[in-house]
């Protein structure tokens, strides 16, 4: 559940501010009208969610602080938003919500293109963002404190469009007997899609996960987790952050 | 350890008493922000938070925590943590910030909180494969402006009299040495479970320095900023809350063991299941050193708290 730099799939949970790692572009969509079109570029849409309408995006207004830039070759800048505190890490060509797309990344900067312009924010500083976000960017919402709450139609609709989004692989090694230790299993992602499943609930490749609601899983599990939260109910995942085990609890409504 | 001795006194006498700060009652009541450490994470040995075993809040008399040493001069001492297993000073949603957030939203506010984040900064980052080990770190100035963004929050909500004590963050680095002291098993857990790659899984001691010395980087702005709020020099802390923190410098410069940051966690400091936390030893010397650098605590002994 650690926010990596090279990928974004987190922040599509943001309550306010969502930094999506969405790999469609913008303008017309498939399965999108000339009005629909319209349409969100008058909300300020940038960055679209194919076949959508407007009534699948909403807008909030919040502050971002730009913390820093870390330059070379594989530069990028982090960011806050100041109504949850919550950070993400974006590169070039990321999106911040869909109103928002990091088109440059220098020391002291970055510039932001969304469809009324550039905006120029600077190291330290805040900036009063409208941040639009689809659906599927609210479709699990981290509120700290491993709390997340997960919409199960949406979930349902997310995992219709991209599936589970994940691979994984299951690992296990037997101690020396000196340690006293029992053996020790564990299932490792492998690779996760930020737009799939488990990247809107915040995993990314080399997480790793330990049980679900208290029994062991293996790698082929993931799917059954992942229909397990397009319904109703708690599902607590033990993940391990570093070595250290705790539940992530997902109220799904 | 005579000259970090005598460095510890100068940083004690520039923190506690060269402040616009004035000295204050004794608490009635500590929260903390922090990370697996503070929750006592697998400090006996049993994989989960194991909070009673924890510097700032454990109740365990082995470890002897902050919190304990307060009830023993505080009657109705109380207290509400918030650190969260995983969290990072900068990223995520239970940095430094968010949890300042969570201590300024309590209803009965303290008067003390101490802060140990930062190791999931680093070893959360990816290896970087370009010719700086820290390429892939945060800059410093990034780490900076996070630590901003919670302290403004503790300066501004505080009763007046407070104490905000940061500590400065562990060398992740010299876990490499440790691990490998302890148990060839070490190496199998750390790349079982994913732990700390950006060190454990660097075999090159100078690129893993690199990785030492953007800690030691960001103790240093650790410090600095410190000073800022506590003698208000940057406008933040106009009704004198009092910040402290342990750092005095470098190992470099020569004050091993005089800090969080410098101090050489050992073998039998950290556990056997993920050889990555600290076990109650460690826990212990954590608390002693705390409460060593803490005003409250009074004359203790830096280098007494490591055996």
């Amino acid at each position: 559940m650690k926010l990596h730099i090279a990928s974004l799939a987190a922040v599509a949970a943001v309550a306010l501010v969502a930094v999506t790692g969405c790999s469609v572009g913008s303008g017309a969509d498939e399965g999108t009208t000339s009005a629909d079109d319209a349409a969100l570029t008058n909300m300020g849409v940038l960055v679209r969610e194919p076949s959508s309408t407007v009534r699948d995006y909403q807008t909030n207004a919040t502050k971002i602080r730009l913390y820093g830039v870390q330059s070379g070759d594989d530069a990028f800048a982090t960011i806050a938003d100041r109504t949850t505190w919550k950070t993400t890490s974006v590169h070039v060509g990321d999106s911040i919500g869909r109103g928002y797309r990091v088109s440059a990344i220098r020391p002291g900067s970055i510039d932001l293109e969304s469809v009324k312009g550039t905006v120029h924010l600077a190291v330290g500083h805040d900036f009063d963002a409208k941040m639009i976000q689809h659906r599927f960017d609210t479709a699990a919402v981290d509120h700290g404190k491993h709390a997340w709450t997960v919409d199960a139609a949406s979930m349902a609709d997310v995992r219709a469009h991209y599936g589970t989004g994940a691979t994984a692989e299951d690992r296990s090694a037997t101690p020396p007997s000196d340690t006293g230790l029992p053996p020790q299993a564990a299932v490792a992602f492998t690779s996760v899609n930020a737009n799939g499943v488990f990247g809107r609930l915040g995993f990314h490749e080399g997480d790793i996960l330990m049980s679900l609601d208290g029994a062991q899983l293996q790698a082929a599990d993931l799917d059954k987790v992942a229909e397990r939260l397009t319904h109703p109910g708690t599902v607590t995942l033990v993940v391990s952050d570093q070595g250290a085990r705790h539940p992530v609890t997902f109220t799904v409504r | 350890m005579k000259r970090a001795s005598a460095v510890g006194l100068s940083t004690a006498i520039l923190f506690t008493l060269g402040v616009t700060a004035s000295a204050s009652a004794l608490p009635t009541k500590q929260s903390n922000a922090g990370d697996s450490i503070s929750q006592g994470f697998d400090a006996n040995d049993l994989p989960s938070d194991q909070r009673q075993e924890s510097w700032i809040q454990g109740t365990d008399s082995a470890v002897h925590s902050v919190y304990s040493r307060y009830v023993e001069i505080v009657p109705g001492f109380t207290q509400e943590p918030e650190s969260v297993t995983g969290a990072e000073m900068i990223g995520g949603s239970n940095n430094f910030a968010a949890q300042a957030s969570r201590i300024c939203g309590q209803a009965t506010l303290p008067q003390h909180v101490s802060v140990l984040l930062g190791g999931n900064d680093v070893c959360n980052r990816p290896k970087s494969s370009s010719g700086d080990a820290a390429a892939n770190l945060y800059s410093v100035e990034t780490w900076t402006n996070g630590l901003r963004a919670g302290l403004d929050q503790l300066a501004a909500c505080l009763p007046q009299g407070s104490t905000v004590q940061i500590l400065s963050m562990p060398r992740v680095d010299n876990l490499y040495t440790a691990g490998h002291a302890k148990s060839f098993w070490c190496s199998a857990t750390w790349s079982l479970f994913g732990i700390c790659r950006v060190v454990t899984g660097e075999g090159n001691a100078s690129r893993r320095a690199q990785i030492g010395a953007r800690v030691d980087q960001y103790n240093d702005a650790l410090a600095g900023e410190v000073q800022s709020y506590n003698t208000n020099s940057n406008g933040q802390n106009a009704r004198g809350i009092r910040f402290v923190t342990d750092w005095q410098g470098s190992i470099a410069e020569g004050a091993t063991n005089t800090s969080v940051g410098t101090h050489l966690f050992s073998k039998d400091e950290i556990n056997i299941v993920d050889c990555f936390h600290p076990n109650k030893s460690g826990q212990r010397e954590l608390a002693c050193l705390a409460w060593a650098t803490n005003p409250d605590g009074g004359s203790g002994s830096i280098p007494a708290c490591f055996h």
